[in-house]
């Protein structure tokens, strides 16, 4: 479980995270939603130890974030983050170095999956390429969670689509899934918890499934109630 | 192999093309001077024997580097401002452009402070690489100036003449004493591991971070320059002197590092 | 491994490259000279370094040459900033080096060499320093401030005294010798004016309580005339830590600086009117002139000698090209001794470069006929300064080339003589 509990972060005198809590449990997709400038990206950078937090906590299977937490939770930025000069095969050999729970056959099998040519320069990928290599190296790792900025944006139909797939697919599997987006239309049907950001702050948690059920509203009925109000 | 091991290997591939770059630029354009410079000398020694007046002395290598003064020491010159704004530049190229590798780099699975230490090594690896470079260089080129001189112009001379005859060796790069060696680079060493800390002052703070950063550095610049100048005729004894001077050089180290090293595990933002 | 092949290769190049150089490559091989013994007694010579400088293929390196080797040495401000050559090491005296030793903390950051004083019971440092007042109208004030150690029980104490001084745009004071007399310590103190006479103080403390007892301007006499100055130049002990009854002083009338009639602009060294010697004893206080004992040539009244105070011995050194003259004065017995003179016919067919009197010797440096021949060597004697006897006769001689290239241009000059006192 990756849990953030009052988690506040500033920058400069801005205050861009207030008293942020939720959970994201294993086996399950957690998505959080929010306009632009919510917050969302930082919550997961903050996650990932990637900016300081300035109050709160945040524990990963009930341990702080360390050295260790980079194997466990696996990481896809927005953008590829990849030398520009590096080829794919590199970069994959690069990530094998490093990481421990490198997974070199699902490596291949997503590089398959998605076609991409392993001679390519990073720098050279088309948007969408880039973000679906940028899924090969996040997913290839065998970790217990998977965090998620943006994994749609500004990608088209087609890509979507074989992305959008690889979350029913077992390569995502029992593992604990954190994505951000700000559309969440499309993959309404893949999460199993929303977490909505307003200004910094959790505006409301809720089971996607109960949601639908009880209420019969979908997501993006709550989100526009809660967000927009 | 342990990472950071790797991540030095990965600094050195990344910057490898402008090293190599860097040191063929020296070559050719030392190996211009060498055959220039001992056109010049022969060409006298021709005249003179044309016009039969006198028999100029001969010349020797360290004649030719000697000589040679500005125009020998210009690629090393570009090297030097190279690798200086390239301390600068392993740090920002991380966070500019389309892909910043700043947000893989400081998730991988490995202390922080090894993504510090490997940067530093790396630019450590590039500055000494020169100066061996350099050393070979200079072998190299004292067998085309044996090649292209005849024998009756030439005089032998020593490789540390050599190596001295030109005052960017003598004084700052090559000296040739052990000791100097290792005080102008052990000072080197801190000042790249100081700009690091500086550099990672502003990262973690922006517009603030580069009024601490200037601040930082010349705290550490009036600390060194103190131990520097304390005055063996002053209060202190020799002995003392030499202890104070290591005793502030390691603790501007430790500060440098420890800073260094907790701004780049907590403090950083990519 | 392989992946890895450009890191490995750089550090195993920067290792062997730089471990190569300063094992082998940065060597200058400067060959080895040593002060070898032609006749006499070689712990003679033990006080005894010529310096000078090697010539070799592109470089001039200086060098220092003594019967235990040769070494090379950069009298620059960065070998000084690298060895920390500190008071512990004067070339001039032996007696700093065991005090700094023995007294460590007493001696710390104390440099001024005549600002010394030593004895069986007593380690004594004084300091002088002139303070300008507010304005340059205002009095300006001279401080003194003495250290003494007890040798026995390792007591320190401290004190002072300030006296004002007549006002003076600039002036400069310093401690120029130390003696204790009975109770007292006698701190001769030379202060300094702008375009004026110097003048001597002698400031007594009482060294039980520390007290100031008196201070004195010590009477050398007064210009003639008022376009005149008096030039005092101090004669003290030799040795500059050890006990002497008296003091010298050499005076000299001439003409101010800028006042002269300038009959032509070469003429810049001031015309000198007299020249008188004078003795003062630190016990009794008292003043006496001494007769001018050597070197006085007829038409010039200024003494081409060098003067010494070796206990109660004045010694006048003359230096000619081919002997050297030495005139001894017991001040004691006020009695002058016969003259010695060292004639370079008894030596060798050589010109005397350098000559020097110490530690009761005196120290000559020849220099051969052959001077610009390479590789001439200079000859060191020492003799005794009392009937000129030769004890010493030596010559720096090269035993080990160290393997220069034989064909590069190479020579050594040995022009000048250290004598550690």
């Amino acid at each position: 479980m990756i849990e953030l509990i009052r988690v506040s972060h500033r920058y400069l005198c801005r205050k861009v995270l207030k008293e942020v809590t939720f959970a994201a449990e294993k086996g399950q997709i957690t998505c959080l939603i929010g306009l632009n400038g919510a917050g969302k990206s930082t919550v997961l950078k903050a996650i990932m130890g990637l900016t300081p937090i300035h109050g709160g906590t945040i524990q990963i299977d009930g341990k702080p974030i360390g050295r260790d937490t980079y194997e466990q939770v696996s990481y896809i930025p927005d953008h590829l983050a990849v030398p520009p000069s590096m080829k794919l095969s590199d970069a994959l050999q690069f990530m094998e170095d490093f990481y421990s729970r490198w997974n070199k056959d699902r490596a291949s099998e997503l590089m398959r999956f998605f076609g991409l040519d392993y001679r390519e320069r990073a720098g050279r990928l088309s948007k969408g390429t880039a973000a679906k290599f940028n899924l090969v190296l996040g997913l290839a790792q065998d970790s217990d969670y998977i965090i998620m900025d943006e994994p749609f944006a500004g990608i088209d139909l087609f890509s979507r689509e074989s992305i959008a797939e690889v979350f029913s697919s077992e390569l995502v599997g029992s593992r604990g899934v954190l994505l951000t987006t700000h559309e969440v239309g499309e993959i309404e049907h893949l999460i199993d918890q929303a977490v909505l950001l307003r200004d910094g702050t959790v505006a409301r948690t809720f089971e996607c499934e109960q949601v639908r059920s009880e209420e019969g509203k979908s997501v993006v009925d709550v989100m526009k109630e809660v967000l927009l109000a | 192999m342990n990472r950071y091991v790797k991540l030095v290997h990965m600094e050195v591939h990344r910057f490898r093309y402008v090293l190599f770059g860097m040191m063929l630029l020296t070559a050719i354009w030392q190996t211009i001077g060498v055959i220039y410079y001992a056109k010049v000398r022969m060409d006298g020694w021709r005249e003179a024997a044309r016009l039969g007046n006198y028999a100029p002395r001969p010349f020797s290598f360290a004649d030719i580097i000697g000589d040679s003064q500005f125009w020998f020491a210009l690629p090393i010159l570009i090297s030097i401002t190279v690798l200086g704004l390239y301390i600068f530049l392993i740090w920002y190229r991380d966070w500019i452009g389309r892909d910043k590798f700043a947000y893989r780099m400081f998730a991988l699975p490995t202390a922080r402070s090894n993504i510090y230490l490997a940067k530093a090594t790396a630019i450590l690896l590039f500055v000494f690489s020169m100066v061996s470079f350099q050393l070979l260089l200079l072998l190299l080129e004292r067998q085309l100036f044996n090649g292209i001189v005849p024998s009756d112009y030439r005089m032998s001379s020593l490789f540390s003449e050599a190596v001295a005859a030109n005052r960017v060796f003598e004084l700052p790069l090559l000296p040739l004493e052990g000791v100097r060696f290792v005080v102008y680079y052990g000072t080197g060493i801190l000042a790249v591991f100081v700009l690091f800390t500086a550099i990672l002052l502003e990262r973690c703070y922006r517009w603030l971070g580069i009024v601490y950063a200037i601040l930082y550095v010349a705290a550490c610049g009036t600390a060194i320059g103190f131990a520097a100048n304390l005055n063996p005729y002053g209060y202190f004894y020799p002995s003392e002197i030499t202890a104070i001077r290591l005793g502030i050089y390691l603790v501007v180290m430790g500060v440098t590092l420890a800073l260094g090293f907790r701004l780049v595990s907590k403090k950083i933002t990519v | 491994m392989k992946r890895y092949a450009i890191t490995l290769a750089l550090v195993v190049f920067i290792a062997a490259s730089l471990t190569t150089f300063y094992a082998y490559g940065a060597d200058l091989h400067l060959p080895e000279y040593r002060l070898q013994t032609i006749e006499g007694d070689p712990v003679e010579a033990a006080a005894l370094t010529l310096s000078g400088s090697y010539v070799g293929g592109k470089g001039s390196y200086s060098i220092k040459v003594s019967a235990s080797g040769s070494e090379r040495y950069e009298p620059s401000a960065w070998n000084q900033w690298m060895q920390n050559e500190g008071p512990l090491t004067s070339p001039m005296y032996s007696d700093f080096n065991a005090l700094y030793e023995k007294h460590s903390g007493f001696m710390r950051g104390k440099v001024d060499t005549y600002s010394f004083y030593t004895d069986e019971d007593s380690l004594i440092f004084a300091k002088a320093a002139y303070t300008k007042g507010r304005d340059s109208l205002q009095d300006g004030t001279i401080r003194w401030s003495l250290d003494s150690l007890d040798l026995a029980s390792g007591k320190q104490t401290h004190y002072w005294d300030e006296q004002q001084l007549e006002p003076a745009s600039n002036a400069y004071a310093y401690v120029v010798d130390v003696q204790k007399a009975g109770a007292e310590v006698h701190v001769l103190t030379n202060v300094n004016r702008v375009n004026q006479t110097n003048e001597i103080i002698d400031k007594v403390f009482d060294t039980i309580t520390g007290d100031p007892i008196r201070s004195i301007r010590l009477p050398l006499g007064e210009p003639s005339e008022p376009d005149r100055e008096l030039q005092i130049m101090v004669l003290a002990e030799e040795k500059p830590t050890a006990a002497n009854s008296r003091v010298l002083f050499l005076v000299r009338e001439q003409r101010k600086n800028g006042m002269g009639t300038a009959a032509t602009a070469s003429d810049t060294a001031p015309a000198v009117f007299s020249e008188k010697l004078y003795e003062y004893q630190y016990a009794s206080g008292e003043v006496k002139e001494l007769p001018l004992v050597a070197g006085t040539e007829e038409n010039n009244q200024v003494t081409s000698a060098v003067l010494s105070l070796e206990g109660e011995t004045l010694i006048a050194l003359q230096k000619m090209e081919e002997s050297v003259t030495i005139d001894r004065f017991d001040l004691s017995a006020g009695l002058a001794q016969p003259q010695v003179t060292i004639k370079t016919s008894q030596l060798s067919e050589k010109t005397i470069s350098q000559a020097q009197v110490a530690n009761g010797r005196v120290y000559l440096l020849l220099q051969a006929d052959d001077y610009f021949k390479n590789h001439s060597m200079p000859i060191a004697i020492v003799a005794d300064a009392t009937d000129g006897r030769i004890l010493y006769k030596g010559t720096p001689a090269l035993v080990k080339a160290n393997g220069r290239p034989d064909d590069q241009l190479d020579d050594v000059w040995l022009s000048n003589m250290l004598v550690l006192r």
